[in-house]
């Protein structure tokens, strides 16, 4: 290591004191005095890098037409004389593809390929495209187990609960109703004399009606017994004041007996 | 159910303004009675002689006592059976012996009869200082307030 960087600055030093001494020879032999300008060397150079500069991206483009051209031409006339078969196959049977692929698979980001593919996809166009070209009724009914899945869904699946939730079942009903002559269904389908006559059977009208009569009579008594009670106890009260009788109580007028009796029966219905 | 702002005064004898009203409603029954009486004998009577029918006519004592009759068995029967007539039962009222229980026949039957032959004993209600008619004073009958259903039970024992 120490040799080489020693040579090396020799060589640069060396090459310092050529350039040096070899600087005034090579000014002049570029650039001679009794020349004219425009034959000197220097000059020409000049003029020459500037064309091509100018003619170069031509003579570029040119250049790699001509090149693709030969070499198509090169193709057509080479193809055709090869059996590319089994130099492909020479090919395959070296290469290790599961090794290959997994190499790819590992270079790429499957991830970001995907999002870029979906992003510059018109996915619906090609959705469409493809619904279009299969019959999907055909497939699912050949191909899919209808039963099993409907089953698996609806054991998942809480219907009554999204039903509920999801489902403005009023306006569904009322649909339902607009559509529907539920006077002509009932009339057709229900046996409404049938009905009639079973609920007649079943409901003991008369009673019902002795119930609701009987208690508003029994109200109306109840409201004039009352009120001739107090008129009871006006009169008493006014008779007391005629004859100067002190106010005769509850006691003079008590039968003890019977008060007995009718105290010790539960107060049964008024019968009235 | 005896509601309660009645209960207080149940078992009291009962005033003259309620035994009377009981007592119109009673004799306006009777009454009824008789004229339906009256005009079942025209029915019949004209069913038999279309021709010849005339309004049956009788003198008013008749009428008078076929009203008692009627009259005597109507109460006779109520007091000795529940206490109460039709009257009675509208008003809440109930006729009792001295023990506080349903007459006997014989003195439901004296009752009656003394209540129809004096009618204005009933008066004596407002005099009386225990709410008792002048049948009640003589009989030791009362009316009292009962609004029950249940009657209470007939009298055993002589008085």
């Amino acid at each position: 290591m120490g040799a080489a960087l020693a040579t090396a600055r020799l060589a640069r030093r060396g090459l310092g004191v050529a350039g040096r001494l070899s600087a005034p020879a090579l000014r002049v032999a570029l650039d001679p005095p009794l020349v004219p300008p425009r034959w000197r060397p220097l000059t020409l150079m000049e003029r020459w890098g500037r064309e091509w500069q100018e003619r170069r991206s031509a003579l570029v483009e040119h250049g790699v037409q001509g090149a693709t051209h030969v070499a198509a031409s090169a193709a057509e006339v080479v193809l055709p004389l090869v059996d590319l078969t089994p130099l492909v196959n020479g090919v395959l049977e070296r290469l290790d593809l599961d090794a290959v692929a997994a190499q790819a698979l590992a270079d790429l980001d499957l991830a970001t390929v995907v999002t870029q593919v979906i992003d510059e996809l018109d996915v619906g166009l090609v959705v469409n495209q493809a619904l279009d070209e299969v019959d999907l009724t055909g497939v699912v009914v050949e191909q899919v187990d209808l039963g099993r899945v409907v089953g698996q869904a609806l054991e998942e699946v809480d219907l009554t609960e999204i039903v509920l939730t999801r489902v403005d079942l009023a306006a569904v009903v009322l649909a339902a109703l607009d559509t529907l002559d539920l006077t002509e269904l009932v009339t057709d389908r229900v046996d409404l004399a049938g009905i009639a006559e079973d609920v007649i059977e079943q409901v003991d009208l008369p009673d019902i009606i002795q119930e609701s009569t009987g208690s508003v009579a029994s109200e109306a008594v109840q409201s004039a017994r009352l009120r001739s009670v107090t008129a009871d106890e006006k009169v008493s009260a006014l008779a007391d004041r005629v004859l100067l009788r002190v106010r005769r109580g509850r006691a003079h007028r008590r039968n003890v007996d019977t008060t007995a009796a009718l105290e010790g029966d539960a107060p049964g219905e008024d019968d009235s | 159910m005896v509601p309660r702002e009645a209960r207080r005064f149940q078992g009291d004898r009962a005033g003259f303004v309620t035994r009377f009203v009981a007592a119109g409603i009673d004799y306006a029954i009777v009454t009824g009675v008789l004229l339906l009486l009256y005009l079942g004998v025209a029915v019949v009577a004209f069913a038999f002689n279309p021709l010849s029918f005339n309004v049956p006519r009788a003198p008013f004592l008749v009428f008078l006592g076929i009203w008692t009759v009627i009259a005597w068995t109507y109460f006779a029967t109520a007091w000795a059976t529940t206490g109460r007539t039709f009257g009675s039962r509208v008003m809440g009222i109930r006729v009792v012996g001295h023990r506080g229980s349903i007459m006997r026949p014989a003195g439901a039957g004296l009752r009656a009869a003394f209540c129809l032959a004096f009618m204005p004993g009933l008066f004596w209600v407002i005099v009386s200082n225990e709410n008792r008619s002048l049948q009640d004073t003589v009989l030791r009958s009362s009316v009292i307030y009962d609004w029950t259903k249940r009657a209470p039970e007939r009298e055993t024992d002589e008085r």
